[in-house]
């Protein structure tokens, strides 16, 4: 469901990165590695439309992203991409709870079934933690929080940021297992960038930058 | 819809600062109201007063002083005039109609004023039951004071003498009421009206027991007798002749002033410079003279003015740097929306209706607390000065300017804040994590 084409990006005054093609269908993961400074975060922006490509194209469920205006691209994304980084922000004025609905809210200008987020909070373990707010959880808890932020409206692809570089080996063995499992669920596509080599067992496909 | 619940969520999440600026705002908003609703009030209630009125005919001495004791009974009168001299002014062929006016005496402070029947329809206004005053020590009370000192009519009460409460009490002669005044909101609202005979007579009966008394005290006979209490309506006894004295008394009856409408504006011109002309007495305009007492007041008020717009610009640059120092610390919120779907124009909504939220707030605020101070004042000057303003009376035209620079003043203080939010780069944002 999501493909790319030669697709570049050039800061100013820095050599041009060039990014190898990516291919993956509905229920793919793909595990991006590389170390810091090789792109891993532009490709990450490249790919949910937060940075244009210089050249190059990316192919959403057969839309061309970087073809799209700037606040078509805020729509298409708030649609069709869930994004987990590194460090989750939330909206600190507001619960847990209130974090996904207003999430569910700005992707589709929908208001969200109660109960659909409280099943996601559940299937993460963090219900006991929806009315709290999000400088009260601990690291582990805020992750769990913003993935299921990002799945809560069905994206089609999920691109998740170094999900585990501040995770021990149990939770990040943890937080693996539950993306892998939410790929095959939602049928999205999955891309996960880092440099955490722990992860590399859970993923078929590899890519190095 | 949920844009305005974020704005409204994260005012009162760290509130200090929300707090302060709304402080600041309806405090500029509660004193400009008050400003406003107090100078109309009291403009209305001062030239409603004024109607009908084109002189007043009074003793000597400073004229605003004359037409605040005649017209709104709040002064001290400047003095008295000889009611036979006055006499020959009011039935002057330009004059249209003099009503005279007797003051001296109160009844728990609320003045005592002897006049004649036409004083009741200065204003316009009637009865609301009973009858007018015919005869002496007959009154028609103000509808207020009724209600206040729960006088019906068939009540007595005794009048007390000068200005205040604590004044020699007439005891001899009780005042029975016999009609209340319809309401209107003027000074008659808090007035006893009574022919002017009943003034003179409760003087002059009070004079008479007093000087039997010293006289069977001391045997002695003096010529003249002091008067203690330094009436207004002075009195000169004689003890020579009873006859001889009532003579002399209807020749030096005295009243304080006579309220005057002039036929024409012709009349206007002349009537008052052939009495400057032709008498002792002094002729004031209450037009003139309210005038210079609200060119007085103006002063201060415009000094006021000044003051609450500094507090009010001060209020949006307290609003200005609350949100432009919460930006640094919200743009992982504001990368956070457009990266869930949200678009810019959304960001700057978001910073122009928490601005907003604290300007309503601040209004609401501000007029609530004006309201409420305005209730407490209207008591003490309808006490102090018979003037009752209405704490909920609406001037649209004001508020609605206040509203609209209170909203103005919002959206200026977001602009730049809200721009900022608009431009925010999301890329730059989430790398410097």
């Amino acid at each position: 469901m999501i493909q790319t084409k030669r697709i570049s990006y050039k800061y100013p005054k820095q050599e041009e990165l060039v990014f190898k093609d990516i291919s993956l269908s509905a229920s793919q993961a793909l595990l991006i590695s590389g170390e810091s400074g090789s792109g891993k975060s532009t490709l990450l922006h490249l790919l949910s439309g937060i940075l244009k490509p210089k050249s190059g194209k990316i192919l959403i469920d057969n839309t061309e992203l970087s073809r799209l205006k700037e606040y078509q691209t805020d729509r298409y994304r708030g649609k069709n991409i869930g994004i987990v980084f590194q460090k989750p922000a939330f909206i600190e004025s507001f619960s847990v709870f209130g974090n996904i609905e207003f999430h569910y809210w700005l992707a589709t200008r929908k208001k969200v079934p109660k109960q659909e987020i409280f099943n996601i909070l559940v299937q993460l373990d963090i219900a006991e933690q929806a009315n709290k707010f999000p400088r009260n959880l601990s690291t582990g808890q805020r992750q769990r929080a913003a993935i299921a932020r990002a799945i809560i409206n069905n994206p089609k692809v999920l691109l998740v940021d170094e999900p585990t570089s501040s995770l021990d080996n149990k939770n990040s063995h943890k937080v693996a297992g539950l993306l892998l499992e939410s790929v095959h669920e939602l049928e999205t596509s999955l891309i996960v960038v880092t440099h955490d080599d722990r992860l590399k067992k859970h993923f078929n496909n590899h890519m190095e930058l | 819809m949920t844009i305005a619940k974020l704005a409204w969520k994260t005012l009162w999440f760290k509130p200090l600062n929300t707090v302060l600026s709304i402080i600041l705002l309806s405090s500029a908003v509660t004193i400009i109201s008050l400003l406003v609703l107090l100078q109309t009030g009291f403009e209305q209630k001062y030239r409603a007063n004024l109607e009908n009125i084109d002189f007043v005919l009074g003793a000597k001495g400073s004229p605003l002083q004359l037409i605040l004791s005649s017209v709104y009974q709040i002064d001290t009168p400047t003095g008295n005039i000889n009611y036979n001299e006055a006499l020959q002014w009011m039935e002057h062929p330009h004059v249209d109609t003099a009503i005279p006016l007797a003051l001296g005496d109160n009844f728990k402070g609320y003045k005592i004023v002897g006049t004649t029947a036409e004083y009741l329809s200065l204003h316009g206004n009637g009865l609301k039951s009973g009858k007018k005053f015919e005869n002496k020590f007959e009154v028609v009370v103000g509808n207020k004071l009724a209600e206040e000192e729960g006088l019906k009519i068939g009540d007595e009460f005794y009048g007390a003498h000068g200005h205040n409460a604590s004044g020699h009490v007439h005891k001899d002669h009780p005042y029975t009421v016999v009609g209340v005044a319809t309401p209107t909101g003027k000074i008659v609202d808090h007035l006893i009206l009574c022919n002017i005979a009943s003034v003179w007579a409760a003087h002059d009966h009070d004079t008479e027991t007093s000087a039997a008394k010293t006289s069977a005290e001391n045997h002695h006979h003096e010529e003249k007798r002091e008067n203690k209490t330094g009436s207004h309506i002075d009195e000169h006894q004689d003890h020579h002749s009873k006859s001889l004295e009532e003579e002399i008394q209807k020749s030096e009856r005295e009243i304080t002033s006579v309220l005057i409408k002039l036929k024409n504006k012709m009349a206007l011109v002349t009537w008052p410079r052939l009495v400057a002309q032709n008498t002792k007495m002094q002729v004031a305009s209450p037009i003139i003279e309210v005038k210079r007492l609200f060119s007085l007041f103006g002063i201060g008020v415009s000094m006021f003015e000044y003051l609450v717009s500094g507090i009010m610009f001060l209020s949006a640059i307290s609003i200005f740097i609350a949100l432009y120092t919460r930006l640094a610390q919200r743009k992982h919120e504001f990368a956070l929306m457009r990266i869930s779907g949200g678009n810019r124009y959304q960001l700057l909504k978001l910073i122009i209706y928490e601005s907003l939220f604290i300007c309503i707030t601040g209004y609401i605020i501000g007029t609530a607390v004006c309201r409420i101070t305005l209730y407490f004042l209207s008591n003490y000057t309808s006490k102090e000065f018979h003037l009752a303003i209405n704490p909920f009376d609406i001037i649209w035209l004001q508020e609605l300017l206040l509203i609209g620079v209170t909203l103005i003043l919002g959206i200026l203080a977001a602009i730049i804040p809200a721009i900022k939010a608009y431009n925010i780069n999301i890329s730059k944002t989430l790398s410097h994590e």
